[in-house]
Order: structure tokens, then sequence, then C-alpha cells
């Protein structure tokens, strides 16, 4: 409380000011009592008349009166709400009872925190401003206007052109075998299958993966009712990693003007897949750490890394 | 030759165990134990006799496999560890199991894999001179319901466990060796994505050497994750860590089967049986030779 009394608040003053504040009431409802008498019993008309102006007059001088005192007060009082960095709401830390309701030092905690994720928030809209690849990149960089013109087109693709650019895809990778499916009406579903190594699920949106699940070899893909299980994850620890970072490489790979090109970099990117079991990490030279083979495949170059061993 | 209507129904089951063509004795096995009228039983018999390889008997396929019988497991390698020096079976199985407790392995329960060697009998072999094979019967407690059958180098057969009935019934064809029996108990753990069972080999009542199956549930293909294995394999037996096992070598890019995996415990019996063998050939040695010693201070 000591640096906030040294801001300048002149506590006498504040204490004048409010019993100013409180004779100036009391004068204004004299005023408005007065009013509402009205005339009292007077012998002549006249009489009564002269008595009722001259008491109006003199309860609005004392409200002029009590105004006047007011704005001196104030004046000395001097505004420490402005030279405090929270406003009025440093006032807060007049509070006596401080223990009970910890408000202020709340208050500053959350000022701290906002004003810091407005600094790493500004920072991060820097940087993906440079990646030109990028969803968000592509969607600021596109105006206002533009932007909602661009996701329909691409949203009512016909169904025929969807089928012909994953067939493309199927005979560009002779070792990847993709199942196109359509169980839930336009939306297809892709069931990858890589080698002998694993299964990929993708639950497609027009040509947008919407999401995908890996999973291994020998695991069930399917649900009871024969329909792709697009929900439960991988018994295995290194096919769940692996989701991990398709769901990642989802959001890399995004051109929202050209999904096929998206839908075909996804693609190479799961087929280096192929040696999930056979390539060792590129940084430690190892094959296991925490038990796990390396699960990261660098967007660009596709080189195998341990999760813990990228970067 | 579709015998009854129960047997009809299990061939639909599924081509994707269908036997290797030109193995119609295992064939007939698994036909009589699917529980075949005894007419038509009765009727194999007479055309078998007085061999079980009979190559005129027609193909039937996997009519007693179990539908839900897995496909395929994850690429394992079983061996042999062998016990520390100056230390017990049990001391060096301890070891072992503490030094995977401290990787961070975690116990799953139990195991057991027992094997039973069959002799061909001798009044069932042919004029044309075969010699009398050896075959045994498997069980794994991972798949409860199921019997595996396997000759030396030949095919793996699953069938269910009336197996072992059928066996019996076979006595004219097929006996039981003497005291043959061979198994090996111990502890599952689980590491990651790794099964690792240590196991005691005990031949009747004495523990005779210890067992080490790792599994690698993710991969089906043997070649494609052995080098991924042998690290996993070096980080907790060291020296001690074995070659590649014969089966990987057999099947390029196979999937791998549980059936594989019996095949190398059946392996792996086999070599501390001879071990055994040749341990007792050694003491009887050294006893002759002890004997004739005291023999030559005799005076003459
Ligand atoms: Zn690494």
């Amino acid at each position: 409380m000591a640096d906030v009394l040294s801001v300048g608040v002149n506590l006498e003053a504040f204490a004048q000011a409010i019993s100013a504040i409180q004779a100036l009431r009391s004068s204004v409802s004299r005023v408005f009592d007065c009013l509402k008498d009205g005339m009292r019993n007077k012998e002549t008309l006249e009489g009564r008349e002269k008595a009722f102006i001259a008491h109006f007059q003199d309860n609005l001088h004392s409200v002029n009166r009590d105004l006047n005192e007011l704005e001196r007060l104030s004046n000395l009082v001097g505004k420490p709400s402005e030279n405090h960095p929270l406003h009025n709401s440093g006032l807060l830390s007049l509070d006596p009872v401080q223990d009970k309701t910890p408000l202020y030092s709340q208050l500053l905690q959350a000022y701290k925190w906002s004003n810091k994720l407005q600094y790493h928030a500004g920072l991060a809209s820097g940087l993906l401003n440079q990646q030109s690849l990028k969803r968000s990149a592509n969607q600021m960089g596109v105006s206002a206007k533009r932007r909602p013109k661009a996701q329909p087109t691409t949203l009512v693709l016909p169904p025929q052109y969807v089928d012909d650019v994953i067939s493309r895809i199927d005979r560009m990778f002779p070792e990847m075998t993709i199942h196109l499916s359509r169980p839930n009406g336009t939306s297809a579903m892709l069931l990858v299958t890589l080698g002998k190594v694993l299964k990929v699920i993708v639950v497609m949106r027009s040509l947008f993966i919407d999401r995908t699940i890996v999973k291994g070899y020998n695991e069930n893909v399917y649900t009871e009712d024969g329909k792709l299980d697009i929900w439960s994850k991988s018994n295995y620890q290194v096919f769940q990693k692996v989701t991990d970072h398709a769901t990642t490489a989802l959001l890399h790979y995004q051109l929202p003007q050209m999904p096929d090109v998206v839908v075909r970099s996804f693609m190479t990117w799961l087929r280096s897949y192929i040696k999930l079991f056979q390539a060792p990490c590129q940084r430690c030279g190892k094959f296991l750490q925490d038990g796990l083979p390396p699960t990261w495949r660098d967007f660009r170059t596709l080189e195998a890394f341990h999760d813990t061993c990228r970067q | 030759m579709g015998g009854g209507a129960e047997s009809d129904s299990d061939v639909t089951e599924g081509p994707r165990h269908a036997l290797p063509r030109g193995r119609v004795d295992w064939a007939l096995c698994f036909y009589v134990s699917s529980g075949a009228p005894a007419s038509i039983r009765a009727l194999f018999s007479e055309v078998v006799s007085p061999r079980v390889g009979c190559w005129s008997t027609p193909h039937f396929s996997c009519l007693i496999l179990p539908s839900s019988w897995p496909d395929t497991m994850g690429v394992t390698c079983v061996s042999q560890m062998p016990v520390a020096e100056g230390k017990s079976v049990q001391q060096t199985v301890e070891l072992l199991t503490r030094k995977l407790e401290m990787l961070g392995a975690e116990k799953q329960g139990t195991f057991c894999v027992d094997c039973e060697t069959y002799h061909t009998a001798a009044s069932t072999l042919g004029s044309q001179g075969q010699a009398g094979k050896l075959m045994y019967v498997m069980h794994n407690s991972e798949y409860p319901l199921s019997c595996f059958a396997l000759f030396e180098n030949g095919p793996c057969l699953v069938a269910d466990t009336n197996f072992d009935v059928l066996m019996v019934k076979l006595k004219g064809f097929f006996q039981s060796a003497k005291a043959s029996k061979i198994e090996t108990r111990g502890t599952r753990y689980q590491y990651c994505d790794f099964l690792v069972k240590v196991g005691t080999v005990t031949m009747g009542p004495s523990a005779r050497g210890i067992s080490v199956e790792v599994e690698y549930g993710p991969c089906v293909v043997a070649s494609d994750c052995w080098s991924l294995l042998l690290e996993f394999l070096q980080s907790f037996l060291g020296s001690h860590t074995p070659g590649a096992p014969a089966v990987f070598g057999n099947r390029h890019d196979a999937v791998y089967s549980p059936a594989d995996t019996m095949v190398q415990y059946m392996e792996l019996f086999n070599k501390i049986r001879k071990q055994q063998q040749i341990l007792w050939m050694g003491r009887d040695l050294e006893r002759t030779s002890s004997l004739s010693c005291n023999f030559s201070q005799y005076p003459t």
C-alpha cells in the first residue's frame, strides 16, 4: 500500500471530499424537499410567495457552495488513478482485506500473462507469415474477401475428380495400395496399405484430408459391422507415434488452392515409412530409443529420426 | 470327399490356412481328428495302411483349425541363454529378469511351451526303406486352444487340442518317445512394443537351460526388423546375443507366423537335448576312465 500512497493520494483531502459529497447530496435533497412542500400557509398570498422564493434561493445557494467546495477538494485529492499502470483497478490495492480477497495480485498476474501472450502471438504470426506452404500463412496472405471464395470451390469437387486424383497417386507408388470407399455419402475414406509395414485410414472431405489413423499391418482396421474403424487407435506405441506425426504432416502440407498437390505430398511423405523398422536414426545412428524405432520423417528430406532426435 | 456336415462348414473357414500341397499325411490327421464318422475313419486306415504317408490320399485342407486362429504374430526370436559361470539356472534367470526390470520392462503374467517327441512306429515303415521320422507335438500357452505338430525340417501343422486325442488313437503309427517331454516355463515381460519371455527349460524334474523369447509385435516381416531386434537383444543379453534364427532365412519377405516360433522352440529343445546327451556321455567317459585308473593301481 505504501507505494500507492506515494503516487500522491492525499488521504485527508479524500476524507474531506467525501464529507463534501455528503453535504452536497443533503443540500440537493433539501432543494427537492422545498419544491415538494410548496408554499406554506401565510397570512397573504404575497407573503407566501416571498417566503417560498427566499427559501428556494437559500437552498440553491447552499448547493452552489457545496459544489464549489467539492471541486476545490477534488483538485487536492489529485489523480492517482491515471498515474497507475492499471488505472482505476489499481485502487483495488487499497483494499485493506488483502488476505481474504487477493484480487489485486491475481489481477497483476493476469496482466503479465496477457502481455506475454500478446508478445508471443506477435512473434508466432511473424514466423508463420514467412512459411508460404502453411495453411495459416495462405489464409493470412489472401485478403479476407477472397478467402471464402477459395474454400467452397475445393469443397465441392465432383467425386469423380477425387477418384481420379487418388487412383493416379495409387499408380504412382507400387508398394502402396489405396482402397477408396464412400460409406457416409460423398466423403471418401481411404485405406492405404504400405508394403507389409502399416495400414493408414484416411478420412477425406472432398480432397482435404481430415483425419488419419496409422495401424500395424496385422491389426484389424474394421469394426464388427465391417466398416472402417476411424476411431480406435493402434495397440502398438510405434504406430500411435506415427499417427501423431501424420497428423502434424496434415497441418504442414497445406495449399488450399491445389488440394491434389497436398494429397500427393502427404502420400509421398507417408511412403517413406516403408523402411520404418529398417532405417536407423540419421542423428544418433541407432534403431531404438526408449523401445521405439525412428518414427519421425523429415518433411523435406524424408530422413528418419527419433522423435527426440529431430530438430 | 467332404465328410460330415461339420467338416463342410469348417472348410469354408478359409483358404488362408491351406496346407502345402503334397503333404497329404497331414491332411489325414486333420480329417480324422475333426471328428469324422467312424466309417470314414475306418476307410482311411485301410487306404493308409501300412504307412501313414500315403501319397494317394485326397487333399483336405485345414478342417480342424479354429477360425479364430491368428494369422500372424510379431517377428520373434527364440534363443538359449547359457548359465552364468558359478551360478545355478535359477540365479541366472533372476539376473536376467532383474536386468529387464532395470530397463523398464513390466511383468505380465507367465507362459509355458511344451514339447513331446513321437517316433514313427517300426511296423508302419514302408518297404521303400523310408527312415522313421520324428514328430514333435507342442503346446504354447499363448494359444491355449491350439496344438502344434512339427516334423524336423518339415511343415508345421496347427490344429485344435483334439490333436492330442488323435495322437492317442494313432498309437499304431506314432509312439511317444520315453521321457521325451521337455518344457519351458517362466515370466512374460512387456517393454514398449516388445514382449520378452524368459523361461527355465526342464526335462523331467531338473532344470536344463534357459530360453529367451523376444517378440516385436508391430513388425510381421522378419528381414525388416532383424537389425532392430538385434539392438534390443544386445541391450540385455550382451555377449550372449544370438544370431538370426534359421527360420528368418527361409522365407524372404513372408509374413511371420506363430508356427515359425514353434519351429524355433523345437530347435532350441533339440539343442538342449543334445547338450544333455554330450554331458551324460562325458560323465560316462569320466566314470570309465576313473575306473580304469583304479584298475591300473592294482598290482598285477
Ligand atoms: Zn536418434
